[in-house]
């Protein structure tokens, strides 16, 4: 079994947040924070691949990330990894956000729309 | 053969009767582990040990899990494995004897120590040279301020711990998935090369070391469905090969399925090519999930290799004060005059001559959570003020502190919310500074009392 999977995906040529087309969780090591996201299909794996990259999670977070943003694979998953360095206000203790571990951060990320594709560059 | 192990908290404020739900669910497990040190929860121990030096562990294990369940847990035959000992195993160890006394059971206490690396750090800084893992900070700026530090034990020492035959087993500071690995070696005979195997096992510990975080809570996949009354916690049932299966017991709350899987496993993590524990390197993206029964999901296909040959250590540093106080304003025009408080208590910091080295206003309600990445907005039927800072200075803060309660005679109008605590008080930042250290030079020791 797998979840979603048969389920029609957006078409690309149209805008999606991308909390229709996957899941997430987010947390914090240190001043690190991580941002976990899941797809629901090999369909929007393939379109977050395109769409969700680094760049675009960093310009989300660039309020709040001094370091840099990491995407990692993971294809087994139909997932992604953002990992955002010194990106909590000094990280636990030190922190003065409300949120100082990015516990709802994915949230952030789930709430980002992406615009359909065509409108896009392909630059890879 | 299978080895069943259960969580039953996922950190220092899971629900005290965790370990209750547990054991009157028909569920069957070999070993109970208990994780409770999260990274901000050694600042908070210092503390409680600086005030009374028998302090220092996560006394929530004695006071709800050996207090209340000891007899049952070992007339059952369950072994219990934790990182309740925290900055002091030997006292936490000393309270589960004294417990066990009184409950009039045999219970065998081992402890795990030799994280605690304090006392060398000059002595290792001078020798090997110690860098910052995170920023560029040297040690030179810390090395004043240090409070404690402790390295990342891995799983050997908790196996040989239960290789003396202990019943309970209570650590210092370990790797989170240690608490699970620890019972698989010892259990299987896993040696330090089987890096498929040890990569299993890690993977289990890491996948119900958040407890019902993995269960169904915190899932973002289609919240509304799940039953978050009486969440089941995670049972992993790991098989001498590396295959694995998560559940949780009949007859409870929460779901497991491939998606609240999913999300633990990436839950807390970098590279997820390279997991590091000092017992293996782990890959993430090896391993498949599939739904095999209702809450039940088998992960299959783990993978490691050889680990790095260095600890990881975590250095707490005391490192000045913060303060955070609350104002609520109701419509209309909540954002707004929640605005100005803020710019007066910033005035005010000014006149004053309060020493803070930042300050931070955030609107509850409006951006507290996402800043800016939220749409902005300007309807909010009500909305919290959190002001909060940190300086270098106790006594300016405690003044800061009370620059909150006379807004509501002084500010902007329609504001409240001065009767759920009083003024707000400064705390002493705990911050960390994270290193590594060479394998060689940390000494893992076990001990076993009566």
């Amino acid at each position: 079994m797998s979840n979603g999977g048969s389920e029609a995906a957006p078409s690309p040529e149209q805008a999606v947040r991308v909390g229709e087309i996957a899941y997430g969780r987010s947390g914090d090591k240190a001043n690190t924070f991580n941002v976990g996201i899941i797809a629901e299909s090999e369909a929007a794996y393939r379109r977050l691949d395109r769409q969700l990259t680094a760049d675009r999670v960093a310009a989300l977070f660039d309020a709040f990330v001094d370091g840099s943003v990491t995407r990692y694979r993971l294809p087994n998953l139909l997932g992604f990894n953002f990992v955002a360095s010194e990106a909590l206000d000094g990280g636990g203790q030190f922190s003065l956000r409300y949120d100082s571990q990015g516990k709802t951060y994915a949230a952030a990320v789930l709430q980002l729309e992406l615009p359909p594709e065509s409108s896009e560059g392909r630059d890879e | 053969m299978t080895v069943r192990i259960a969580n039953a908290a996922g950190f220092w404020g899971d629900y005290p009767d965790a370990t209750e739900r547990l054991l009157a669910s028909d569920a069957t497990f070999e070993y109970l582990q208990l994780e409770y040190l999260a990274e901000v929860t050694m600042g908070v121990l210092d503390r409680l040990r600086d005030r009374d030096p028998e302090k220092g562990y996560a006394t929530d294990f004695v006071e709800y899990v050996v207090a209340e369940h000891l007899s049952e847990l070992i007339d059952r035959g369950v072994r219990v494995v934790t990182n309740a000992g925290g900055l002091n195993p030997s006292s936490c160890a000393a309270r589960v004897r004294e417990h066990a006394a009184e409950q009039n059971v045999d219970v065998t206490v081992a402890t795990v120590t030799g994280d605690d690396l304090t006392d060398q750090l000059d002595g290792l800084h001078a020798e090997h040279g110690l860098e910052p893992f995170e920023d560029d900070t040297p040690y030179e700026d810390v090395a004043d301020e240090i409070v404690t530090a402790a390295a990342y034990l891995g799983a050997f020492p908790v196996a040989s711990a239960l290789d003396t035959g202990a019943d309970v087993v209570i650590t210092g500071r370990v790797v989170d998935p240690a608490l699970a690995l620890g019972p698989l070696i010892h259990e299987y005979g896993w040696d330090r090369t089987q890096y498929d195997r040890l990569a299993a096992g890690t993977v289990a510990g890491h996948l119900i070391e958040c407890g019902t975080q993995v269960t169904g809570g915190n899932s973002t996949r289609e919240w509304e469905a799940i039953e978050y009354d009486n969440v089941g916690y995670p049972i992993v049932e790991v098989d001498a090969d590396g295959g694995m299966r998560l559940t949780k017991p009949d007859g409870t709350g929460g779901e497991v399925s491939r998606a609240t899987v999913a999300q633990q496993l990436v839950y807390e993590i970098g590279d997820p090519q390279a997991y590091l524990t000092p017992d293996v390197a782990v890959d993430f993206t090896a391993p498949n999930i599939t739904e095999v029964a209702s809450d039940t999901v088998a992960i299959m296909g783990c993978e490691g290799s050889s680990p790095p040959d260095s600890y990881k250590v975590s250095v707490h540093v005391a490192n000045g004060y913060r303060v955070a106080g609350n104002m609520l304003y109701s419509r209309p025009d909540a954002l707004a005059k929640a605005e100005r408080a803020a710019a007066v208590i910033e005035s005010r910091i000014e006149e004053r001559g309060l020493s803070v080295w930042e300050t931070r206003a955030e609107f509850v309600g409006h951006d507290a959570a996402h800043g800016p990445a939220a749409p902005d907005r300007d309807d909010h039927n009500e909305v919290l003020l959190r002001f909060a800072a940190r300086g270098p200075d106790r006594e300016d803060l405690r003044r800061l502190g009370t620059e909150f309660a006379p807004l509501s005679l002084a500010g902007p109008p329609s504001v409240t919310g001065l009767t759920d605590s009083g003024r707000p008080r400064p705390r002493p930042i705990i911050d960390v500074w994270p290193t590594l250290v060479p394998q060689s030079v940390v000494e893992p020791e076990v001990s076993v009392g009566e």
